[in-house]
């Protein structure tokens, strides 16, 4: 049998103790993200077109979008962060940031909140909608 | 009247002691691990949780089991610190060891019950050398009680260097320490899953817990007995000896049960065994 | 005596993932065990009959979080050898670099979770320390730190520059440098050989009969790695598969400690063969709807990994199968299994290398 006393993790333990330890205290600590992280969509309404092409290509089918109310939601809990919408976007309406989505707590789901849902409205319908609608089918 | 005193202050003071040393302990376990680590009353907070936890009863024997088993665990730290004789202290000692694996054994989970035989294997793997200690101990100082140890001229661990080495070993069973954690660990990442404790919960746990920073201070108290020239000796040795523990348990793997029971039989025998064998042949 | 039965899952501690193996005990020796599964399906390869065929990438890749960048590979690999698309050089580059800081990331993932499993925590510890540093690679380059969303049919998605490569190689270096200290540590600690040394031991001739697939395989002595056969460049790296010969639980643990300086070797390599510059073509894009069915392989970290997919001319795949390394493993393990302590029973199982996720879907 090898020697019980020749114990090879001693050196790597002690020198763990006397040096940084690896680990944060997170929430008040928090990591800066990298500069190519998928962290959470980012969606301008201001020059978003109700084509619908990124809810029809969305994988996880997070995005609704409605042409005529002219609204876009977004349900960030089905989102996989997969960059898709922002690669399809003609607009250049939806942008990826790297900054991760904060948890959710159970308070946020309270007085009927739906966690995680993000929407946006547009502007009145103007000749943008009838132009985008030639354009989108 | 005095030796009440010294019983209650045991009761008060040692699970205090205990919580406070498993703080650390988790402190210093984290900090090898290069982790930060939990705050220093984190096992109070713990306990503390666990008493507001509704807890599952699974028979009704169960509860007063563990209950008797955190009993007797502060009766035998107060009986050791009020004058009974060591001896018997070392027998109620087990007493109680066994309440747990009585607890243990009465639940339906077969993660529990092998938890309880593997407990009953360390048990068997300790309880001959705590025997021999006490009575080596009583041996060499003439006395039978925790006062009279101590106020012995004797130097206690001067005559027994072996009893010292095999109290390293055997210590690491009593605090659950790898490489000798095999019916429960602290991590319950084990293939018994927490083994012993696997079927108790909220306050039948914090009884185990509560429980063993008696146990923990019990051995402490079993340290100043060997290093008897005086109390804070005793208490600074055994804080020694529980930061090599804790280093141990960080850079080992658990030992099976055959490794365990033989390696302790071979401790005392050799360290335990040897050294008062030699008292005997040099006391002639 | 009445016999124990031990419920070893769904939920174990020791398990990362969903599998039962009733133990049948008599006193600690393991008499029988009885392999159920069931308790991870999710229904993915059937989710080919409502997804699109662009869009199931992004599903298979969900098939495990470990081998997760290899599952998205192995789809889009068998997409392009459907619809006949020529994969840009430097992405097919871009993919072996990724697929083998995978097998890196997987083992030292592996190393921790047996090293918990024998009751080591500190050495578990710092092996998921290192793979957070390969986490870290993964989150610069990719975006995802476990689900990667590089791969597309036709090619990758992001490009990595030449100097972000060297860094990266610099970073594996001193990785498998410091790495050096931990596989001393798994190959002297007496503790170790206590737990892993002449445990469970796979003969050659039970691995070939059993089919036992990747380092579970090597371990035995058998000199199998799909990566020999040259697909996705594999031909123009020059590589020995480890192999060793014990076939006992310790031998499979080293085989996989061989493997991570040889995976950062392979990135080495690929990194000086590739084409370099920046704004390379990376993707080309298939037109139209593929037709035919195709077989895949490729070794992942724990194995050989098969895909099948049938194509019929809609946008929906008829088809898609993926035959995962655990599943070709899992015979092998139960035969080791049974006769051993109950204390064996974590290690066996870990030394497999389970992903129940793959095996189920």
């Amino acid at each position: 049998m090898a020697n019980p006393l020749n114990l090879p993790m001693v050196p790597r333990a002690l020198r763990n103790v006397v040096s940084r330890p690896a680990t944060r205290r997170y929430p008040a600590e928090v990591r800066t993200p990298f500069e190519g992280a998928r962290g959470k969509i980012e969606f301008d309404v201001s020059t978003c077109n109700y084509c619908m092409l990124c809810a029809r290509r969305c994988p996880a089918a997070a995005i609704t979008v409605n042409r005529e109310e002219r609204t876009w939601a977004i349900e960030h809990l089905r989102c996989i962060a997969c960059n898709v919408c922002v690669e399809v976007c003609a607009k250049k309406s939806l942008a990826m940031s790297n900054e991760p989505r904060k948890p959710h707590t159970p308070a946020d789901s309270r007085d009927g909140h739906r966690p995680g849902h993000e929407e946006w409205h547009g502007e009145a319908p103007d000749a943008a909608v009838t132009a985008a609608r030639g354009s989108g089918a | 009247m005095t030796l009440a005193f010294y019983a209650l202050l045991f009761v008060i003071v040692a699970p205090v002691f205990g919580g406070l040393l498993a703080g650390a302990d988790r402190i210093v376990t984290a900090r090898m691990q290069s982790r930060v680590g939990p705050p220093l009353l984190q096992p109070f907070y713990d306990v503390g949780k666990l008493f507001q936890k509704q807890s599952r009863l699974l028979n009704p024997i169960q509860e007063p089991l563990l209950l008797g088993h955190v009993v007797m665990m502060a009766a035998t730290g107060a009986m050791m610190v009020s004058g009974t004789d060591l001896i018997l202290v070392t027998f109620v000692f087990a007493l109680a060891s066994l309440l747990l694996v009585l607890a243990a054994g009465s639940a339906y989970s077969p993660y529990s019950f092998a938890g309880a035989e593997r407990e009953l294997i360390v048990l068997l793997a300790s309880e001959p050398f705590f025997i021999l200690m006490m009575a080596a101990i009583c041996k060499v100082t003439d006395a039978s009680t925790f006062g009279a140890v101590l106020a012995s001229p004797t130097w206690v661990a001067f005559q027994l260097p072996g009893i010292l080495i095999a109290f390293l070993m055997v210590a690491t069973i009593k605090l659950r320490k790898s490489p000798f954690d095999i019916s429960t660990s602290h991590h319950a990442h084990q293939e018994l899953v927490s083994g012993l404790t696997s079927d108790m919960s909220g306050r039948l746990l914090a009884y185990v817990e509560l429980a063993h920073w008696y146990e923990s201070a019990l051995l402490c108290g079993f340290a100043v007995l060997l290093f008897n020239w005086s109390i804070p000796l005793g208490i600074g040795a055994f804080l020694v000896a529980y930061a090599a523990e804790v280093l141990v348990d960080n850079v080992t793997s658990r030992a099976k049960w055959q490794l365990v029971l033989r390696s302790t039989w071979v401790a005392t025998l050799l360290f335990a065994g040897g050294n008062v064998l030699a008292l005997f042949v040099v006391g002639r | 005596m009445k016999k124990t039965i031990i419920p070893f899952g769904p939920q174990h501690p020791v398990l990362p993932e969903p599998l039962v193996l009733d133990l049948i005990l008599d006193d600690e020796k393991v008499i029988d065990a009885v392999p159920t599964i069931g308790y991870i399906h999710r229904g993915l390869e059937m989710m080919v009959e409502r997804v699109e065929y662009t869009e199931m990438g992004f599903v298979v890749e969900r098939i495990c979080g470990i081998c997760s960048f290899m599952h998205g590979m192995g789809y889009a690999v068998s997409l392009e050898s459907i619809m006949n698309v020529e994969v840009p050089e430097r992405a097919k580059w871009l993919r072996l670099i990724w697929a083998e800081i995978s097998r890196v990331q997987s083992h030292l993932l592996w190393l921790g979770l047996g090293a918990d499993a024998f009751g080591f925590e500190n050495l578990f510890m710092h092996c998921w320390r290192m793979r957070e540093e390969v986490l870290d690679i993964f989150e610069k380059t990719t975006g995802g730190r476990i689900i990667h969303s590089v791969n597309r049919i036709g090619g990758v998605k992001r490009d990595v520059s030449d100097s972000e490569l060297a860094a990266i190689l610099a970073r594996l270096q001193e990785l498998a440098k410091a790495f050096e200290e931990t596989a001393r540590i798994f190959a002297s600690d007496p503790s170790i050989a206590h737990r892993l040394g002449g445990v469970g031991v796979l003969s050659a001739a039970d691995a070939l009969e059993t089919a036992a697939v990747g380092p579970m395989a090597r371990a035995s002595g058998i000199r199998t790695d799909t990566r020999l056969y040259g697909a996705n460049l594999y031909d123009q790296i020059e590589f020995e598969p480890v192999v060793e010969t014990a076939g006992d639980c310790l031998a499979r643990a080293v085989v996989r400690m061989r493997e991570i300086p040889q995976s950062i070797d392979i990135v080495r390599q690929a990194i000086e063969k590739m084409p370099k510059g920046e704004g390379l073509p990376l993707e080309n894009k298939p037109r139209g709807n593929p037709v035919g069915e195709t077989f895949t392989r490729l070794e992942q970290p724990r194995g050989e990994v098969l895909y099948y997919v049938k194509a019929n001319g809609t946008k929906y795949l008829e088809r898609f199968r993926a035959r995962t390394p655990t599943f070709a493993n899992i015979p092998a393990m139960i035969k080791l299994v049974k006769g051993c302590d109950l204390a064996d029973v974590p290690n066996i199982i870990l030394t497999i290398d389970p992903c129940i996720s793959c095996t189920e879907r």
